[in-house]
């Protein structure tokens, strides 16, 4: 089963998100900020994370810098935001708007994002 | 026999006595020399003998002793007085020095300097207290290894990129504000940085960096640029929870066709709210030259079939026929942005549509006309009122007839229609009647001068999206 972290301060898109990707046989984890994303992510593993940029505490860019080079691992990320403006790092895997997405949509792309995940693990 | 003898024909002893005499004449003369004394001359008797060469030889060798002491003597005072000399600007150069290290270590901003190689000579107090790093600790080692540099988007820029390297390779100075430096603890902060190479008989022997953190600054910067964006974010953050819980509330639950109806509608309102955001957005970016753009070699035609398919089930939804014309199969194809190409023509079409009467007309038409493309779109539709027309193009601005026809949208879509062919350099007006129809047209050059809506800035890893209209 996929596991998938989901870090997001808005508790609406928490419980969306989490709702919607369960009935998909998937497994979430939820983080209201990037600084619980690094304490969870420091004991566990995930195969995809969902990231959002605007939070407190620790946002979406400083998160990905201390995945990079405090917890050092490899889990693709997916930026979901709604601040259209904001500079990212280079080295994530897709950047979507949510209000410019179905929920439909959504799903497909993490479906997508989480098969070639898989893919790549197998082989 | 000497010539004493010969002169005088004396006895042994008294040539002793000579000989003895003539020797002693010397004495004062060695005596003194003993001591350093050369003061005393030679005492050449009245008469010459075989002694008298001796004695000039002697004397000869007094003056000349005496020449060389007058010399070195003479050296000897000059050397003193430039020791003297040397000694003041040597205490001069020791002041001077601690003056400059003491600007150095005082000014307000933090300095590093480097060998050819990059390796830490020296750094500031100032540096010291924004890296959180001692002096001591860095010494000696590579400024690219112990101080991180990442740009706005949270990469790490690569050694060769970093202004230091680029700063003592091509000898020349370099500047850069998009940065941000990981302090010792690894908090980072935005920082402007200057490189300068240390440049001394012609070659590159280190350089020197000055840096600032900036965070007031950007915090400035980013509040007047993006107070709209996060404007715009916080009113997207509840529409966009809204439509996902809306499509859940669809897709999830049975309901009967009056309530599906009532929720569709809602979820409509809900698309066009975000929609003007969006459109709100574009304005503001326009002003202030912040629009993505990249241009490639685009086909027209392609774009404009494009436009087509997608606006076909709104045509079709009004009955509408849809025409292209193309002068011929193939046009030249134009450097620009495909993306803001196909947003001109969506917004035209979907006007000529929306603006139409059931069973009417829309045809859309390019041709090559001298080094241009002509792009032509067409309606039998409403028309704009003739008193109406000069205000066609600004902002928020919609006809008296639009409004009462649909009440959905923002007028803003053909200021920015606007905005991007003349971006490219191309021009675009109308022909209108009321209750007769409209034609819009276009004309863009083959190549189109300087994107004046390109955003300028200075990482290219650096990833940014915009918005779809």
């Amino acid at each position: 089963m996929s596991k998938v972290l989901i870090v997001e301060d808005d508790r609406n898109y928490r419980e969306i998100l989490a709702k919607v990707l369960a009935k998909e046989g998937i497994e979430v984890m939820c983080a209201e900020d990037g600084q619980r994303a690094v304490d969870i992510l420091l004991e566990k593993d995930v195969d995809l994370i969902i990231l959002d940029l605007l939070m407190p505490n620790m946002d979406g860019v400083n998160f990905y810098y201390h995945l990079k080079n405090t917890i050092k691992k490899d889990i693709p990320v997916v930026i979901l935001t709604n601040l259209i403006e904001a500079p990212y790092p280079s080295g994530v895997k897709d950047f979507i708007i949510k209000a410019n997405v179905s929920l439909a949509e959504l799903v497909g792309k993490i479906k997508l994002h989480l098969s070639q995940v898989n893919y790549t693990k197998k082989s | 026999m000497s010539d004493y003898q010969k002169n005088k024909n004396t006895s042994v002893d008294d040539y002793k006595r000579h000989v003895k005499e003539r020797l002693n004449r010397l004495v004062p003369v060695f005596a003194k020399s003993s001591v350093g004394d050369f003061s005393e001359n030679v005492n050449f008797p009245k008469e010459e003998d075989e002694f008298t060469e001796f004695y000039s030889g002697i004397q000869i060798m007094l003056d000349v002793i005496r020449e060389k002491i007058a010399d070195l003597t003479k050296l000897n005072f000059e050397l003193e007085r430039n020791l003297k000399e040397l000694g003041i600007e040597r205490n001069s150069l020791e002041e001077l020095k601690n003056k400059y290290l003491t600007i150095l270590q005082n000014v307000g901003e933090g300095l590093v300097a480097t060998d050819n190689e990059g390796k830490i000579l020296i750094m500031n107090q100032t540096a010291e207290n924004i890296l959180n790093w001692k002096s001591a600790e860095v010494v000696g080692k590579s400024l690219i290894e112990i101080i991180p540099l990442e740009d706005d988007s949270g990469s790490k820029i690569s050694p060769a990129k970093r202004p230091l390297s680029l700063a003592l390779s091509a000898g020349k100075k370099f500047e850069g504000s998009n940065y941000f430096y990981r302090k010792k603890d690894g908090v980072k902060f935005p920082v402007g940085i200057t490189v300068a190479p240390n440049i001394l008989g012609g070659k590159i022997v280190g350089a020197i960096e000055v840096f600032r953190d900036i965070t007031t600054e950007k915090e400035i910067e980013s509040a007047k640029i993006n107070f709209l964006s996060v404007a715009a974010h916080q009113l997207r953050t509840p529409l966009g929870s809204m439509r996902w819980y809306l499509e859940m509330a669809l897709s999830e639950y049975k309901m009967d066709g009056e309530l599906k109806g009532i929720i569709e509608q809602v979820l409509d309102g809900n698309r066009r709210m975000v929609k003007l955001i969006n459109d709100f957005l574009n304005v503001n970016r326009i002003d202030q030259r912040r629009v993505r753009d990249n241009p490639v070699p685009t086909d027209i035609i392609a774009s404009i079939k494009t436009v087509v398919e997608r606006q076909s089930v709104e045509a079709e939804r009004k009955s509408l026929k849809v025409e292209m014309v193309f002068s011929q199969t193939s046009l030249p194809q134009v450097n620009l942005d495909p993306d803001r190409l196909i947003d001109v023509l969506t917004n035209l079409v979907s006007n000529s549509i929306k603006y139409n009467k059931n069973k009417g007309l829309v045809k859309i038409g390019a041709r090559l006309i001298e080094d241009s493309i002509e792009i032509k779109v067409e309606d039998n539709g409403i028309g704009i009122p003739k008193k109406e027309q000069e205000k066609i193009f600004s902002r928020f601005f919609r006809a008296g007839n639009a409004v009462r026809s649909d009440t959905e949208g923002s007028g803003l879509g053909l200021f920015v229609v606007k905005s991007y062919i003349e971006s490219w350099g191309g021009k675009i007006w109308f022909t209108s009647q009321e209750n007769k129809g409209t034609v819009f047209t276009i004309l863009i050059p083959l190549n189109p001068k300087q994107h004046v809506l390109s955003q300028s800035l200075d990482s290219d890893s650096f990833g940014m999206r915009t918005s779809a209209i």
